[in-house]
């Protein structure tokens, strides 16, 4: 037998072996695999790096890396041995974001995780950075293939009390005490504390460096209606001396009514959502001088009109109007169009003179024109989506006519421009998508996009046994701009793993 | 010997086989390097699909101040796409994009507030009278520098 597979095996490779001859360019895209959700531990979504495909018809394979699973994953406070109370939350980072994972213990504190092997920094929050039990970092930890086992324990805490009173010794209810690890503010620990009638607070943390920053709560007012300055202290070295308590002094700054109200683009009273902020302005207070600072409100207004107690300085209210939505109008079949733009309003606030009747109204939107055409120069068919490249980033996704002209109103911006092309009536691609940029911030303008042409390719993407991945979505990237260029399924049966995309040229 | 011989002569040809790879098909072979002739046409039905990362409650995803994370799923044959975010404290959603498959999300776009606070985020496609969605728990983190911009304290209220 083995005699007649080796006389057979040259015959076999015979006259085929000579390289397909390429029919089109060949190039490089990045390979991003999307399992199909929680219910595929078994999987796990992750770049797979470079396809290089070299122009011919010849099937190409991609490798999928298999994850590893967690079998015990346990959080245990330093001080008592014990799991903290609670759920606690864990937090897996790597370099590669589709190699996150956050998860959080059921209620009988047990975890079920799969990772891809890698290095991760994990952020371990015992009340998943809403209460006030301090995460803790824990660096470089090493997920390797095989089953895992992690036993974090957190560190012990100490107390900390304090009180938040003005520069007058009054004591401040109802603010916010933050603390942040010192040398990494972009790291939340987790810790908030509201002090009581008397302004103290507790907390606890571990000992080290942090950053306290006393503040107003998100809508900017304390619950006598005040405000205060806000005051960060850093570094300060926690816990204290024995018998010490953290006293944060905030300025005792006058505080000026300013009234205002939200209106659509029509004058009409509408909700909304409403940021304020801006720089206090420096004043002298009795024996120090305060230098001033940054003072930031979020407040959502129900009835249109809306309220905030500010310190002398110079500020800016924000509102966005809400996104236009994506139901079609029932009447038209037309998705609604973005009418209405932000709403910007600057004003300056002095001592002991309420500000009343400010008024923020969104503006009109900015008219834009999208013209995409195939290679050929004819229409094209599909969508297009619209990502803004500054806050609040609304996102959008209109068809396009059979003219391939698309007119809408968007809000003043610059953004991202994605055509997505229809696949044909038998469901195959001929083209890749095409991306643009826009520039709405000078007023209207228009967008002229051609697909590219494109090549079909033909792939199988395999588990690291050999036997092929169906139902897995693959998000191909160009290889230079990260721009997706094409999105394919797996098939589940028959060639399993098997998908057919399409390149640009 | 003799059958050493022949195992080594074996694995030769099949490592060469191997290495050209594309002009070989041999039974048995771990896979098929052949081109597939019935084309394949994606046959999927599932309003939503594929969605990254994982989303369920005990999967929570963490985002800060300053941070951008993509939320992606597969979304075919949708009449209505919406992705709402919900803060743990308040009654009505922020409509954050629409009829698009994959959300960009941005920290600074969410509700602003000194302390961490948690939130919902629900990706809705609706097609006739089909509903399909996907939820995300989020944890959203205020950072540090947030206000970094207040005057430094000329005295250690310590």
């Amino acid at each position: 037998m083995r005699r007649a597979v080796l006389l057979l095996a040259p015959l076999l490779m015979g006259a085929e072996c000579d390289p397909p001859e390429p029919t089109a360019p060949a190039r490089e895209v990045g390979i991003e695999l999307h399992d199909g959700g929680p219910q595929r531990q078994g999987q796990r979504s992750q770049d797979a790096g470079t396809l290089r495909w070299d122009g011919t018809s010849r099937l190409h394979f991609i490798g999928m890396e298999a994850p590893v699973s967690v079998e015990e994953l346990r959080v245990v406070d330093g001080a008592t041995g014990f799991p903290p109370p609670g759920q606690p939350c864990v937090f897996w980072d790597a370099v590669d974001p589709l190699r996150d994972a956050g998860v959080k213990a059921d209620s009988v504190s047990s975890f079920s995780l799969s990772l891809l092997p890698g290095e991760y920094d994990v952020l371990v929050a015992p009340d998943c950075l809403v209460g006030s039990f301090a995460a803790t970092r824990f660096e470089g930890e090493s997920v390797a293939p095989g089953a895992a086992s992690y036993v974090f324990e957190l560190p012990a805490r100490e107390p900390v009390s304090g009180r938040v009173v003005t520069t007058s010794g009054d004591s401040v209810e109802g603010a916010v005490v933050s603390v942040f690890p010192a040398d990494r503010p972009e790291d939340p620990l987790g810790v908030t504390a509201t002090t009581g009638v008397d302004g103290s607070f507790a907390l606890q943390v571990p000992p080290g460096q942090y950053t306290v920053v006393a503040s107003t709560p998100a809508g900017g007012l304390l619950p006598g209606g005040g405000a205060i300055a806000p005051k960060r202290l850093s570094p300060v070295t926690l816990p204290l001396p024995a018998g010490f308590d953290l006293l944060v002094r905030v300025p005792s700054l006058p505080t000026t009514p300013v009234r205002g109200a939200l209106e659509e683009r029509t004058g009409t009273l509408t909700a909304g959502r409403i940021r304020v902020e801006g720089f206090i302005a420096p004043i002298p207070l009795g024996d120090i001088d305060y230098e001033g600072g940054f003072f930031r409100a979020e407040f959502v207004s129900d009835d249109g009109t809306w309220e905030v107690r500010l310190p002398p300085g110079d500020y800016e209210a924000i509102a966005w109007p809400p996104h236009a939505g994506g139901q079609r109008d029932p009447a038209t079949g037309l998705l609604p169009i973005q009418d209405q733009d932000t709403a910007r309003l600057a004003f300056a606030v002095e001592a002991a003179q309420p500000l009343e009747d400010l008024r923020l109204r969104y503006t009109d939107s900015t008219l834009v024109q999208v013209q995409v055409r195939e290679p050929g120069g004819g229409p094209a068919a599909g969508s297009v989506s619209f990502r803004m490249d500054s806050a609040p980033h609304y996102q959008y996704r209109y068809p396009l006519p059979e003219s391939g002209d698309l007119s809408l109103l968007l809000m003043a911006d610059t953004y991202r421009v994605e055509v997505l092309p229809a696949k044909d009536e038998d469901g195959s691609k001929r083209f890749a998508r095409a991306h643009g940029t826009l520039d709405l911030t000078q007023g209207p303008a228009s967008l002229a996009l051609t697909l590219p042409p494109s090549d079909p390719y033909q792939a199988r993407v395999l588990e690291p046994d050999g036997s092929g991945v169906g139902d897995l979505r693959i998000v191909v990237r160009d290889a230079e701009t990260g721009e997706i260029v094409d999105d394919s399924l797996t098939a589940p049966a028959g060639v399993v793993g098997f998908y057919q995309g399409v390149l640009p040229r | 010997m003799h059958v050493r011989s022949s195992m080594s002569l074996l694995g030769l040809c099949l490592s060469l086989g191997w290495w050209l790879s594309g002009c070989v098909w041999l039974p048995d072979w771990p896979f098929q390097d052949t081109i597939v002739d019935d084309a394949y046409v994606e046959d999927d039905s599932r309003l939503i699909s594929h969605c990254t990362p994982h989303a369920e409650p005990l999967l929570p995803l963490l985002i800060r101040r300053g941070e951008q994370r993509d939320l992606s799923c597969r979304i075919r044959n949708a009449q209505r796409v919406e992705w709402r975010f919900l803060p743990d404290d308040r009654e009505r959603p922020i409509l954050l994009a629409a009829t698009v498959e994959r959300l960009e999300l941005h920290g600074d776009d969410l509700p602003w507030s000194p302390q961490p606070y948690g939130g919902t985020l629900v990706v809705e496609a609706i097609s006739g009278g089909a509903v399909s969605s996907f939820t995300w728990q989020v944890v959203v983190a205020a950072h540090g520098d947030d206000l970094s911009l207040v005057a430094p304290s000329e005295e250690d209220d310590e």
